[in-house]
Parts: structure tokens; C-alpha cells; sequence
């Protein structure tokens, strides 16, 4: 298989078109605070996400990215607000309820298990949706094997959909990281998610590696009708696949709106991008 | 071997003996989603008659060109049969032609119909389309990723053959008629020349002359009836095409597909051929790795292998 451009071209109906403003909100952060010692992470910082959107969150490092995301999944408890996930408060939910909730996450450092191959690393994605039973699994071919051979199904069309057939029985380790990254990504979404966070997904990857993620985010949104959160640094790929963006800086909102006004707004140019990468993305004057 | 194989006058002449003679036999085998699916040649001839069919409803007619462009898939492969049944011809092209040289691939016949395997030649196709104002309609086996598309003329290929069995089953008498259509002097393939020197030139190759090749290739004992094969090289060569289409089809082998290009080397084992088609590189390469293999193995192992 050759690479295929990122960014679609034949009329496809985007989350960005008329009447996604109507959509219901899936996931709602309102007024978020959280420090850390003196330090104030998110400063009363407030989003809305609504289905089928790829909503970008950028920024400059050390703004708050990843502790948005920390607050959202519960690793980090805010201090101040309110966590809305399907209408569902979670605020100080346990990550683990939390995953039970349709929601998937990828990391920004990779957090696979060494020494299992890719296709069990997958199967582990699907941890929320196993109900073993001691008994069951002690008599192993009489219960635990029909269960097994259904997550074993999914874990497939997965594979398919995120096209890793070539490597599904190679140790997670020895494959190279930016299909490293994949394999964290189809893991996510073998626990067949409603509400995605990806987490710097294309960090250290080539242009191809990267055109190939763009392209799994949106069949995802498009096929498996996943709402998502990104974190990404690279600019052409937030403008080109995201429907709307925030842009944080030192814990505050500095800017939010569809991603080529966001991004060209004075402020952002100042704290984060820089004349010259705004000049290049084609957004300043 | 002398035992003088007696060919059926064309390919899907063939196809209709092999669904009578060796019905239950495997036609097909494709590595999807891990596992191999299995079509026997019953079911793939009912597939092509019913594709054959809807084409013909939507005007694929004698003499037609029709562009198939994808790797190899035993859908791919279907059609190219169901075209050839109604005296048209399959084109097929390299799935890794780049949109600007589809113009070259597409030229003769004028093809205004084409197969495609997924959403990266569909997109292809409707570049050239809006180039050149053709392909009109176009047929695509792999949804993903296609369905939020709103092009005109772009059909599903389960869809194509539902249009198919629902004409087949509302006319009885067009099955059989469409198995006998075809004649042994009517194009079956054209393909295409590398193009090394100049532009690629198209390569017209009769029912007649796909069957004396395999015919003498019988004769001189390359062939045998029933072999295990591995359907795995571009299907726009022409060696794809004599072994998996023409000599598959002619002495129903069993035409094992690979997953996908990068898994060919994983499944060549658990397909286990008795017969393969590769180039002196690629026999090369295989011998390294059975060495390399064999020299890093276990001390009883390496024995066993050298005894």
C-alpha cells in the first residue's frame, strides 16, 4: 500500500459543516482550576466538545495540555469545576471508573507493554469489556474461550482498520516507534471508545508516518463515530483535520474558534507559534 | 506428463466446467481479518454471472474497456472475469501508478467503467475523472473510509452483485446464456508494456492465446491440474494473470490470496504452494533467510536440518 494524502478531498460531510453546531455536547469542562504547589496549571479554563468533533488543544509546552487531560481522566482531581462526560459528572471520578465511561486515551511518552506482542497489547484495550469469572477462566475451553474468540474478533477488525496485519505478532518493542504510536492508537480504540483523547499521537513521526495518523483519526471519527480531543504540536495537521481549536498558555485561555482564526490571532502568534511558523501555516499578515 | 489436459475453448467456459465438475472444490482463498475465507468455484462462478449481470444492466457491452486497479483481491479477480463474460476486457493497472500516468493506463478503449480496490484508488479514479472526464462509474471493494463521499457514480461492489442476483433471478435463462457468451477469438485481458522506453503500449491478449500458453506450459509439465497456488504479483503483469487467471481458472487450482503485500512472506508458509511464481531475487532472498534462520536456530534443530 503506497501513502495516501491526509486530508480528504471528495466532498466528505465534516463535523465542521452546518448543523454540528446543534450536535449535543459530549464532553464538557467547566470552569477547570488545578495547581500544583504555587504553581496554577489551568486557570478557570472551560470547553465544550461536541459529537463527531476533532477538537485540537495546542499551546506552548508546560501550559497545560497534558494536566487538562490528566483532569479530564481523573489522574489529576481539579481543585475548582466541573468534568461533564456524556452528560455524566466525573469530576474526581477513579481513572479506572472513568475508562469505564467510553472513553480511551493515547500517551505522550508511549505506555505499551514490553514483552507482549502487538496484537495482545491490542486485546488489553479491550480490559473494560472483559467479565472473567475465576470459575470461567479456570474451565478455560468450556466458558472463557467463546469470550476470548469475540474480543479476538474485534481486536481484528481493528488491525484492519488501523492496518497492522504485518506486525500483529512481533513484540511491541521491536517495531519502530512511529508504529509504535499506531499500536498505542488501535489499543484505544479496541475498547471501542465514544470520546477519544490523543495525546501528542504524531510526536518524533515523519511527514508519511504522520499523514498516515491524520488519516486513521478521521476514518475513526467518520467510521466509528468517535468524538475527539488532540494534542498535537504540528500545525499543519491540527488546521488540516481539526473543527475547532483552543490554544492555552500558561493555564489560561488565550484563544478558541475554527482552527485558522485561532491560530491567527494575535495573542497566539506572541506566546506560542512565533512569526515565522504563523507566516508558514499561511495565517499572519 | 504426457496426460494431454483437454481446455475448454475459453475462460469462462472453463469457470462453468470447474463449477459443475469441481463445485466443492476451494476456488479461492483469501486471508481477511486474520482468517482465511474460502469461496469454492459454485459460489465464485455465481459471483461473476451475477456480476456479469449488473454490468451489463449498467451498460458494460461487448468491446468495452473496464480499468481495474488494486492489489490482488479475489473480488478484483471475480470481475475481471465477469467483464471478460460479456466480451468486454479488464484492464488492469499497477495499484501503485501515481493519478498523473492513469491517463497513459487508460487510453485504450476508453474505459468509462473501473474496479477499484479501496479508498486510496477511488481517489485516484476521481482525479482522473475530473481530468478526463471518465471513469463514470466506479465500482470499489473496500469501503473504508468511502461511505461520507458524495461523488455520483461510485457503487460498492456487494452492491453491484445484489443488482446482479436480483436480475439473474428475474431472468433464469441470462445465467446460462452469459456462460456462453464469450468466444476463444475475443480479447481477455489487456495489459500493459512497462513503459521503460516510452509511453506504455497495450498488450491485447486473446481468450485463444491465454489458452495455448497454458496449454503448452501443461505439456511441457510446468502445470499441473488442481495446484496450490499463490496469487501475490502485481495483477497488471501478465505472469499474474496467465497463472492465477488463466491457468487457475483453466486447471482450477486453488488461488491463495495474501492478507496484504506486506504479510506475503508470513502467509507463504501457512499457504504452502506447490507451485510459485518468483524472480531469481526473490528465490535469493528466501534462501538468505532459510540460512540466516537455520544458522541462529537451536543445535538440535540445525541438525535435523542438515542430516
Amino acid at each position: 500500500m503506497t501513502s495516501s494524502p491526509p486530508v480528504r478531498t471528495h466532498g466528505l460531510a465534516s463535523a465542521g459543516a452546518p448543523g454540528a453546531a446543534l450536535r449535543p455536547v459530549v464532553l464538557a469542562c467547566d470552569n477547570i482550576d488545578r495547581s500544583f504547589g504555587g504553581l496554577r496549571a489551568l486557570k478557570n479554563v472551560s470547553l465544550a466538545i461536541r459529537e463527531g468533533e476533532i477538537f485540537g488543544l495546542v499551546g506552548p509546552n508546560g501550559s497545560g495540555k497534558t494536566t487538562m487531560v490528566n483532569v479530564i481522566t481523573g489522574f489529576y482531581p481539579p481543585e475548582n469545576g466541573k468534568v461533564r462526560l456524556f452528560g455524566h459528572d466525573i469530576t474526581r471520578m477513579k481513572p479506572y471508573r472513568v475508562a469505564q465511561q467510553s472513553l480511551a486515551r493515547t500517551f505522550q511518552n508511549l505506555a505499551l507493554f514490553r514483552g507482549m506482542s502487538v496484537l495482545e497489547n491490542i486485546l488489553l484495550g479491550r480490559h473494560v469489556h472483559m467479565r472473567p469469572s475465576a470459575l470461567a477462566s479456570l474451565f478455560y475451553w468450556v466458558w472463557a474461550a467463546k469470550e476470548e474468540v469475540a474480543h479476538r474478533r474485534i481486536v481484528e477488525e481493528i488491525i484492519d482498520f488501523m492496518q497492522l496485519q504485518d506486525i500483529r505478532d512481533l513484540p511491541v518493542e521491536s517495531i519502530p516507534p512511529g508504529l509504535q504510536k499506531r499500536v498505542e492508537l488501535a489499543r484505544a480504540l479496541a475498547a471501542e471508545p465514544k470520546f477519544l483523547i490523543l495525546d501528542e499521537p504524531m510526536a518524533g513521526m515523519n511527514q508519511e508516518e504522520k499523514e498516515y495518523i491524520a488519516r486513521f483519526i478521521l476514518d475513526a471519527r467518520d467510521e466509528r463515530g468517535v468524538s475527539i480531543l488532540l494534542i498535537e504540536h504540528h500545525m499543519d495537521v491540527v488546521m488540516s483535520i481539526c473543527d475547532r481549536v483552543m490554544v492555552l498558555s500558561y493555564g489560561e485561555t488565550i484563544a478558541e474558534g475554527k482552527p485558522r482564526e485561532a491560530i491567527a490571532d494575535p495573542k497566539v502568534v506572541a506566546a506560542y507559534l512565533g512569526r515565522r511558523a504563523a507566516l508558514q501555516a499561511g495565517v499572519a499578515a | 506428463m504426457n496426460a494431454i489436459v483437454e481446455l475448454p475453448p475459453t475462460l469462462i467456459a472453463a469457470l462453468t466446467r470447474n463449477a459443475g465438475v469441481h463445485g466443492d472444490r476451494v476456488a479461492i482463498r483469501e486471508r481477511d481479518q486474520g482468517i482465511w475465507q474460502e469461496q469454492n468455484w459454485r459460489e465464485l462462478h455465481a459471483d461473476v454471472l451475477a456480476m456479469a449481470a449488473a454490468l451489463e444492466a449498467r451498460g458494460v457491452a461487448a468491446g468495452h474497456a473496464v480499468t481495474v486497479i488494486g492489489d490482488n483481491r479475489s473480488r478484483l479477480y471475480a470481475a475481471m472475469l465477469a467483464i471478460a463474460a460479456l466480451r468486454a476486457f479488464p484492464v488492469p493497472v499497477f495499484p501503485d501508478v501515481p493519478p498523473a500516468e492513469l491517463v497513459q493506463y487508460t487510453r485504450h478503449g476508453a474505459p468509462d467503467v473501473a474496479f477499484a480496490e479501496d479508498q486510496e484508488q477511488v481517489d485516484k479514479l476521481l482525479e482522473l475523472r475530473a481530468t478526463i472526464g471518465r471513469p463514470a462509474l466506479i465500482i470499489y471493494d473496500d469501503g473504508r473510509g468511502i461511505a461520507g463521499y458524495d461523488a455520483p457514480g461510485l457503487l460498492a461492489c456487494e452492491s453491484l452483485l445484489s443488482e446482479g442476483r436480483a436480475r439473474l433471478a428475474a431472468a433464469p435463462a441470462l445465467g446460462q446464456e452469459l456462460a456462453g457468451r464469450a468466444q476463444p477469438g475475443d480479447i481477455a485481458v489487456l495489459l500493459h508494456s512497462s513503459g521503460t522506453t516510452g509511453l506504455p503500449k497495450g498488450v491485447p491478449l486473446t481468450h485463444a492465446n491465454v489458452i495455448a500458453g497454458v496449454g503448452n506450459a501443461t505439456r511441457g509439465g510446468f502445470f499441473k491440474p488442481g495446484e496450490e497456488h499463490y496469487a501475490y504479483l502485481p495483477t497488471a503483469w501478465v505472469g499474474d494473470f496467465m497463472f492465477t487467471v488463466g491457468a487457475g481458472v483453466l486447471l482450477h487450482f486453488t488461488i491463495n490470496i495474501p492478507e496484504r503485500q506486506e504479510t506475503v512472506l508470513h502467509d507463504l508458509r501457512e499457504v504452502a504452494p506447490t507451485m510459485y511464481l518468483a524472480a531469481p531475487r526473490a528465490w535469493d532472498n528466501m534462501l538468505t533467510r532459510l540460512q540466516v534462520g537455520i544458522a541462529e536456530t537451536t543445535a538440535v534443530k540445525r541438525a535435523l536440518y542438515n542430516y
